[in-house]
């Protein structure tokens, strides 16, 4: 659809009424989500492109100057500009009810950095890349006009007091250790000043998720895709689970076409604090489990208990509603890095069905019932037997077989019955690939879902000559 | 067959749960629970062979030819505590005496086997006792031996390689030899009289023990599970005379009657493989859960009283259930603590139902789905979430009327500090978020009757022709606070008839708002342009409504919850950097400039004054969290980090010694040449 609709009328559509509309729709949901317990909609860094280093409120100013006479030192390696986004988590309301589930919070500011030129700066890929051709055309002016001289960007995180040491750590080992991935944010230096630590990472200039998503083409989705994939690849291939991927923090820059993944403040190594699961064992096994269970010899619950002495099953649930994968919503207790896969899966269903976010959520239960609603139940059971547990649902709207992605996607966009007598105007073949790959990526069963690896082996997101090249270009200027 | 009750070994439905009426699942039948049940109707298989079994080792006195099966069935019929036959009189006495032979059975496993109420109680001692055992494993594979090992290592107990006096348990597969001399039936005393006196053979026993095991695989198969001792048990019977015959003939020489002999407990392999399963209930992962442990157990108590409960006998078993319901059940969980579904739910479990429900809510029943407060597919407008409810176009307006009648309701009802509810849940549940906040724009900005019926893509809250000269005339400070004064008077006034005030906002404070609000990243939601007060008044909506998401079965649907909050921070948060732009340009194309340059001069000043109100705000607004280096809640983050528990942690270099030497590692390096 993307490409259809949009190489017909190209450039009034981010002028139209329904612009206006659809940016207060998205405003909704960007407050709702941070409502959230363990999450935001505001990531780190999350400011617009747009360079608006003057307007500062003074509120913020006020922080920025306290922060920098607490933080002794610091004034003289950077500048802060202005603040530009929250880690995990804004309101303290909500963490004192759920801290566990809950990542390092942070502020994170736009500073400029002053002593740039005494360093190393390896992690500056902008300048490697600018030294190595020129500039884009769009922004050559600008960068002619700073020269040599020209202010370096840093963003600084600086970690709550209340996060302990061993988070702190947990977190900047991470970073050290992904250093030089591919589309991974580089840690630039951090440090301490008593309890507070502070994190230095590049700034990236990059556009609101919320502006360009709806207007992505096809092979824009296949650059985004290509680049947040091999983000992932890389970060899996350490054994590293982000486990927040999430459109705010994979920082993209359209008319660049790289982004950069950040905010490791809930990644985890794989096996980290896992019990086995049933999930990893094999078929067979997992059926006679099943079989001889408890529940299999009990039959269909009727209802549950009312003073539940059990103890309860722990499982790491960090992440973003609407973006948890079944498995974390399972309580699987062995995580992999697959359930980044399906977070990233979730954000191509958003841009394919145009639609941010695809899952409401509010909690985990209903983030349960919008999977079923879309896999149906039979899945959804089998799925459940997977991490050794019962799904049972008498919910009508859960359908048996549930819905095929394609349709979804259809539904989604209006186009089931958009066309001439109320014909469903079919998916074209870039889409159907599309979709192919979307369905690789929501797979219930982490273990047949496709990793970053094999996904970049995917025909959807494999490198290919470049042949809509110009097209791509108007699709991004346009925005 | 006088007994009033089945056989709970003949009766399919006797396998119910701990958890369910067992009355339910008769009525209630889905057909997958029918095909289920056929599957699993029929009493194990093991079951029945724990009828043999016990019979088998609780009775060794008794001569084989009597079908122990067919005993059991005797017994189990004959349940009736007033016709208690002869023969089960027998049979209890017969127990009785027996018991001092059950020495042999370590106290832990008594322990389990008496009731599931005690199961915790035997954990812990095992694992108590279990440091001063030292094992030694006479016979069985190896990968089952270094299963185990591994387990009873973890568990505090070491493993000798070879025989000695250490040993305090030795674990085999092959029959377990009787105490010595203390088996008080006849049989067993003669025939160990018999085997005294062939001691000196040469044949090596356990060679002939392990060949006719191998022949006989069946035996160290995984029936009889239930019981720890049961399978060794089972092994006996076709052994028969025969096989306790020739392990007679040998005790000596063999390892197990060493054992015996130097007062080393005896356990099968099997024995203490489900042990180990009990111990480490998940991780083993061979299914057999507390409930099924539990459940058999008891089922084998009703049914072969001699086993389960040697104090109680059958009549008083069966009588306790009467009293308490099926024994067969965890006791903490009642069936009446039970709370059934009786609207549309979903109920995530574990299969061996030994956790607390993953998840489990349960929603008010509807008559159309369509009406159902779960997640479902709506039909909304493109580029909104699916799951989402919205009203279509013709409805909003009518729900938007409402919706501002019931804000004033609400409002007013607030204001009086009466906790009414359940109006303000229905209300909350009547309308969906987007007409909320646009309603309540319009409410703001623009007093007049006709906004009521002006949809806001029509009507223009920020267009400035519509009360640009009263504007003009406004004091510029009035923004601040006019949100919350404006809806409280008309709140006031609307009863009867909405009176458009001349006390509004202006337009051009309100676009002003949206500009500052998006320049500030403000924590919370809680943003420029809202009062205090009007904040408040939503949060109070908000907690009222939420019967809490996240708990079991909450009526209130945190959906729509959530979309009542999202739409209230919209309100408070309205509009986006690109919206308060628009806003403005419009302003500016349709203001002559002197106009537009009094605003524009105006603006500053508010948002000045905005910024300065704010930052009080956000001071008197203390932010509570929890810190997790004090492992504290705190009400005031600002005030938390200055105290003294904070700061003494923060000083001690130790806590941060880890860190640190990630840090030295990060330091940035330095250029050479500068």
């Amino acid at each position: 659809m993307a490409a259809t609709r949009y190489s017909r009328m190209p450039i009034q559509i981010h002028h139209d009424d329904d612009r206006d509309e659809l940016n207060e729709d998205l405003e909704t949901i960007g407050d709702s989500r941070a409502e959230g317990d363990e999450d935001d909609l505001e990531g780190e860094y999350s400011e617009g492109s747009d360079d608006t280093d003057d307007v500062v409120d003074a509120a913020v100013q006020e922080d920025m100057l306290r922060f920098q006479e607490t933080f002794k030192g610091i004034k003289d390696q950077f500048r802060l500009i202005n603040r530009i986004g929250e880690g995990k988590s804004i309101d303290f309301r909500k963490l004192a009810a759920n801290s566990r589930d809950t990542g390092t919070f942070s502020t994170v500011y736009k500073a400029e950095d002053l002593s740039y030129e005494k360093y190393h700066n390896d992690w500056d890929i902008e300048e490697k890349e600018n030294s190595k051709w020129a500039s884009p055309p769009v922004k050559k002016s600008r960068r002619d006009g700073y020269g040599i001289s020209r202010p370096k960007y840093v963003a600084i995180k600086k970690i709550y007091v209340t996060s302990s040491p061993s988070r702190i750590l947990n977190e900047l080992e991470l970073l050290n250790d992904l250093r030089g991935c591919d589309s991974v944010c580089p840690l630039i230096t951090a440090f301490r000043c008593t309890d507070q630590v502070v994190a230095v990472l590049p700034y990236f200039r990059h556009t609101d998720f919320r502006e360009y998503f709806r207007l992505m083409t096809v092979p824009d989705m296949q650059i985004y895709f290509r680049s947040l994939f091999s983000a992932l690849a890389s970060v899996h291939e350490k054994g590293i689970l982000h486990r927040d991927i999430k459109p705010t923090n994979f920082l993209y820059e359209p008319d660049k076409r790289r982004g950069v993944l950040v905010d490791f403040g809930l990644a985890e190594r794989e096996g980290t604090d896992s019990k086995n699961c049933l999930c990893h064992e094999t078929s067979q096994r997992r059926r006679e489990r099943v079989t001889s269970s408890v529940a299999a010899t009990n039959g269909p619950a009727v209802g549950y208990p009312k003073n539940d002495p059990r103890p309860s099953r722990r499982a790491n649930r960090a992440g973003t509603r609407g973006f948890r994968a079944p498995e974390v919503l399972f309580k699987c207790t062995e995580q992999t890095t697959k359930i980044d896969i399906w977070s990233a899966g979730v954000m191509l269903l958003t841009i394919l069905s145009k639609r941010f976010p695809f899952f409401n959520s509010a909690d985990d239960v209903e983030a349960m019932i919008e999977i079923a609603t879309i896999f149906g139940r039979a899945r959804m059971r089998q799925c459940a037997y997977l991490h050794g547990t019962v799904f049972a649902t008498d919910i009508p709207t859960i359908g048996q077989g549930g819905f095929a992605l394609e349709k979804i996607i259809l539904w989604s966009t209006c186009r089931n019955d958009a066309g001439a007598d109320g014909e469903e105007i079919p998916l074209t073949e870039e889409e159907k690939m599309a979709v192919r790959f979307l369905e690789c990526c929501l797979e219930l069963d982490p273990n047949k879902r496709i990793s970053a690896k094999q996904a970049l082996e995917h025909e959807f997101l494999r490198e290919m000559e470049i042949s809509d090249d110009d097209d791509d270009d108007d699709e991004m200027d346009m925005l | 067959m006088s007994s009033r009750r089945v056989p709970l070994s003949s009766n399919p439905n006797a396998a119910n749960s701990p958890f369910r009426a067992a009355a339910a699942s008769k009525q209630k039948r889905s057909y997958a629970t029918i095909q289920r049940e056929e599957s699993y109707g029929q009493p194990p298989p093991a079951k029945k062979q724990m009828l043999d079994i016990n019979h088998t080792l609780r009775t060794p006195t008794h001569h084989q030819n009597i079908q122990s099966s067919a005993e059991g069935k005797v017994f189990t019929r004959k349940s009736n505590p007033s016709q208690q036959s002869a023969f089960e009189r027998k049979l209890v006495a017969a127990r009785e005496r027996e018991r001092p032979a059950q020495q042999t059975v370590t106290k832990a496993e008594k322990t389990s086997e008496e009731n599931l109420e005690s199961i915790r109680a035997w954990q812990k001692h095992t694992r108590r006792s279990f440091p001063k055992f030292v094992f030694y494993f006479e016979s069985g594979s190896e990968d089952a031996r270094h299963k185990c090992i591994k387990q009873i290592v973890a568990l505090g107990a070491r493993e000798e390689k070879f025989f000695s006096n250490a040993v305090t348990h030795v674990i085999t597969t092959r029959p377990i030899p009787p105490e010595l001399g203390s088996n008080p039936a006849e049989a067993v005393t003669s025939s160990t009289n018999d085997s005294q006196n062939r001691q000196p053979q040469t044949i090596n026993p356990s060679l002939l023990d392990r060949s006719s095991e191998s022949a006989n695989p069946d035996a160290c198969g995984t029936k009889g599970k239930f019981t720890f001792d049961a399978p060794m048990n089972r092994r006996l019977a076709p052994h028969g005379h025969d096989g306790e015959h020739k392990r007679h003939q040998v005790r000596n020489a063999d390892v197990l009657h060493r054992a015996r002999e130097l007062g080393m407990k005896l356990w099968a392999l099997e024995k203490l493989q489900r042990m180990m399963t009990t111990m480490f209930d998940t991780d083993t992962g061979s299914g057999i859960a507390h409930g099924h442990n539990t459940r058999s157990n008891t089922v084998q108590g009703t049914v072969v009283a001699p086993r389960a409960n040697r104090e109680a006998d059958l009549s008083q078993l069966l009588r306790n259930e009467r009293i308490n319901g099926p024994s067969d059940r965890d006791p903490m969980l009642a069936i009446k603590d039970l709370i059934r579904f009786k609207g549309p739910y979903i109920f995530i479990y574990d299969i061996d139902e030994k956790q607390k429900p993953i998840m489990v809510r349960e929603y008010p029943k509807v008559a159309h789905k369509e009406d159902g407060d779960w997640p479902q597919f709506r039909s909304v407008a493109k580029g909104k979430c699916p799951f989402v409810e919205e009203v279509d176009h013709s409805r909003r307006e009518l729900e938007k009327e409402r919706e501002v009648q019931r804000l004033q309701r609400q409002q007013e009802k607030e204001q009086m500090m009466i906790p009414r509810t359940r109006a303000a849940t229905e209300a909350s549940k009547m309308h969906p978020p987007r007409p909320v906040s646009n309603k309540r724009s319009l409410a703001e900005m623009d007093g007049s009757n006709r906004s009521l019926t002006v949809s806001t893509r029509q009507g223009n809250p920020f267009d400035p022709r519509e009360n640009s000269g009263r504007t003009a005339t406004e004091p510029s400070s009035r923004g601040t606070q006019n949100a919350f004064v404006s809806r409280a008077g008309q709140g006031r006034l609307f009863g009867g008839e909405p009176v458009a005030s001349g006390v509004q906002p202006s337009n051009i404070t309100s676009a002003i708002h949206s500009t500052i609000s998006s320049t500030v990243a403000q924590p919370g939601g809680n943003k420029v342009g809202t009062s205090k007060e009007v904040h408040g008044l939503q949060r109070k909506v908000l907690e009222k409504n939420s019967g809490g998401p996240g708990s079991y079965g909450g009526l209130a649907s945190s959906h729509r919850m959530t979309d009542i909050a999202a739409a209230s921070r919209e309100e408070s948060n309205k509009p986006t950097k690109r919206r308060g732009q628009d806003k403005l340009a419009l302003i500016d194309e349709d203001i002559d400039p002197s106009e537009a340059e009094q605003n524009a001069r105006r603006a500053e000043a508010t948002r000045q004054a905005e910024a300065v109100q704010q930052r009080k705000r956000e001071k008197r607004d203390p932010k509570p969290g929890y810190c997790e280096n004090c492992q504290d809640k705190f009400e005031d983050f600002e005030e938390h980090i200055l105290s003294r528990k904070h700061r003494k942690f923060a000083e001690k270099g130790d806590n941060w010694k880890d860190l640190d030497a990630l840090l030295n590692q990060l330091a940035r390096p330095r250029r050479e040449i500068y």
